[in-house]
């Protein structure tokens, strides 16, 4: 289970933790473009997602000297990142809260010919039947397959047990698959 | 027992770690598991081809210019509070994208010393406050004209028996060499980072746009002639004062040792203007490996370029990187890979990439 981290981000983040404004950047610009694939993904508006990761950075740069040691900056950043996202929804009280599974979109026959025949290439149908998934399930198989975390680090940024997370992402998979493997967009 | 398919693959974390951080602990396995029946790998061509399918953004995202804008909030919000310096150089990055489209401004120069002391500009940076970085010294025991590659994407071209020392990274404020012997200088433009070349006790500045220097080999004195733009000659610890003499194109400026003269003419030697011959390296690759490219640049400007060469080692690429300053190859090549890239010192830090 041991996380893959590079030795350079236990090093630069001292070097945060120290003052060193050098260091800061580094990982900004190391983890900025996966922060906003992960927001972009949990449907947040542009410029909500703006002011929540300028948020982020700006309160770790002014906390710099309280915060923990970590050799798993990516990790951090997205626990907090989460958090934020979770406290925003809490506060505009219009969206669905991340820790709710959202509805099941019903879709018709035609809409998924109608897509079937749009999108030629398969990582459109992949993209397509991952959009069909809960907002929950979405989640774990971004964290899992494009942020590449592991089964613990999601569980652990989830604040879910071991095992409910990879039955989760068991059953994401499970759905994606069932979708794709219907008649309807077979091709 | 589950049966194995590529979808039950995808569940597996230690499959997951090998396709995503291939490394020892999970290759030996799977290279194992994946001889022991044709079907497998079958089997692990498909679930890859979904992990890399899972792996797509949709494209409209725009996650750049989002980034820079976010990074410029930070910014304002931190220096409210308690400024912050970032160094420049860093913040040179954003642009290398838009540097790529201007092209960049070159200037020509021809240095011709003779055998002085190297040992000043040296000294200089060892005393700097700056932590001591390598020096690269390069001598050309040719006979042939020899051409050098800077980061910066300057160029110099060491004439026989002569010796360039120089830091092979980007300094903050200076680009500084130090010359024994004949050489041409084609330097990059680049305001924020005059360009010196040290010969003992004559400092050339390169102050303007393109320009070119030569000199007479056959001469115990210094000799810089410039073909266009505009250089400054100076007395090495005396910058600014009467002692330095600017210089423009088809001008000459000869340091008499004996002397300590800086003699000012106004026709250089037409001979002096003409830049030496020497081999220039390619960089024109149609569907070259990844790491084969890396490692001609590494060599190209004697810096240590480190990345992840198993996950690299799928890549190809077709591309011209010729004419681009080190930062800009290295971006076209990362943005090809979906790689990062970080430099410190002489080192260059290829972070992430793979290839579908």
């Amino acid at each position: 289970m041991s996380p893959i981290v590079s030795q350079d981000d236990a090093l630069l983040w001292r070097q945060l933790m120290e003052g060193d404004a050098t260091a800061f950047e580094v990982l900004y610009r190391k983890y900025i473009g996966a922060l906003l694939q992960y927001g972009e993904r949990m449907g947040l508006q542009e410029e909500v997602l703006k002011d929540q990761v300028q948020d982020l950075f700006v309160e770790i740069w002014k906390s710099r000297t309280r915060v923990t040691p970590t050799d798993n900056v990516k990790f951090y950043l997205f626990k907090a990142l989460r958090y934020k996202m979770i406290r925003y929804h809490q506060r505009s009280n219009q969206a669905i809260p991340l820790d709710e599974e959202w509805p099941q979109t019903e879709e018709s026959v035609e809409s998924r010919l109608l897509v079937a025949e749009q999108e030629g290439l398969m990582a459109n149908h992949l993209l397509k039947a991952m959009e069909k998934l809960p907002k929950r399930q979405q989640e774990i198989i971004h964290l899992r397959f494009f942020q590449g975390f592991s089964n613990q680090e999601i569980a652990d940024l989830l604040n879910m047990q071991y095992q409910s997370a990879t039955n989760l992402i068991h059953r994401s998979l499970q759905s994606m698959r069932q979708y794709l493997q219907s008649p309807m967009v077979s091709m | 027992m589950k049966e194995t398919n590529s979808w039950t693959l995808l569940e597996d974390d230690s499959f997951v770690r090998w396709v995503l951080h291939p490394g020892a602990s999970t290759d030996a396995y799977w290279e194992s598991w994946l001889s022991r029946d044709p079907r497998h790998q079958e089997m692990v061509r498909e679930a890859m081809e979904l992990l890399s399918q899972l792996q797509q953004h949709p494209p409209e995202s725009d996650t750049y210019r989002l980034s820079k804008e976010i990074w410029d909030g930070v910014q304002l919000q931190i220096q409210e509070s308690a400024p912050l310096s970032i160094s420049k150089n860093w913040r040179g990055y954003w642009y290398t994208a838009a540097a790529l489209a201007l092209g960049l401004g070159a200037t020509a120069f021809f240095w011709k010393a003779h055998p002085q002391k190297v040992a000043s500009y040296a000294a200089t940076v060892a005393a700097s406050p700056e932590p001591a970085r390598a020096l690269l010294h390069r001598h050309n025991s040719s006979p042939k004209p020899e051409r050098i590659y800077l980061i910066d994407g300057s160029t110099v071209i060491l004439e026989k028996g002569a010796t360039l020392i120089y830091q092979p990274s980007l300094n903050d404020k200076t680009r500084e060499v130090s010359l024994e012997g004949n050489a041409f200088f084609d330097i990059a433009k680049d305001a924020g980072r005059p360009f010196m070349v040290h010969t003992g006790v004559i400092v050339t500045k390169v102050l303007g746009t393109s320009f070119e220097v030569k000199a007479d080999p056959k001469m115990n004195d210094i000799h810089v002639a410039v073909r266009s733009g505009k250089v400054s000659v100076y007395r090495d610890g005396y910058p600014g004062t009467a002692q330095t003499v600017y210089v423009l194109p088809h001008q000459e400026v000869v340091y008499y040792k004996k002397e300590q003269n800086l003699v000012f003419q106004s026709n250089a030697p037409a001979q002096l203007l003409t830049p030496p011959s020497a081999e220039i390296v390619f960089l024109n690759f149609e569907d070259q490996p990844v790491n084969a490219i890396l490692d001609q640049l590494g060599k190209m400007y004697h810096i240590h370029i480190v990345s992840n060469r198993d996950s690299l080692s799928g890549c190809r690429l077709t591309t011209s990187l010729q004419n681009e300053k080190l930062t800009d190859q290295l971006s076209i090549i990362c943005k090809a890979v979906n790689a990062g890239y970080e430099m410190k010192g002489d080192t260059v830090w290829i972070k992430g990439g793979h290839c579908q």
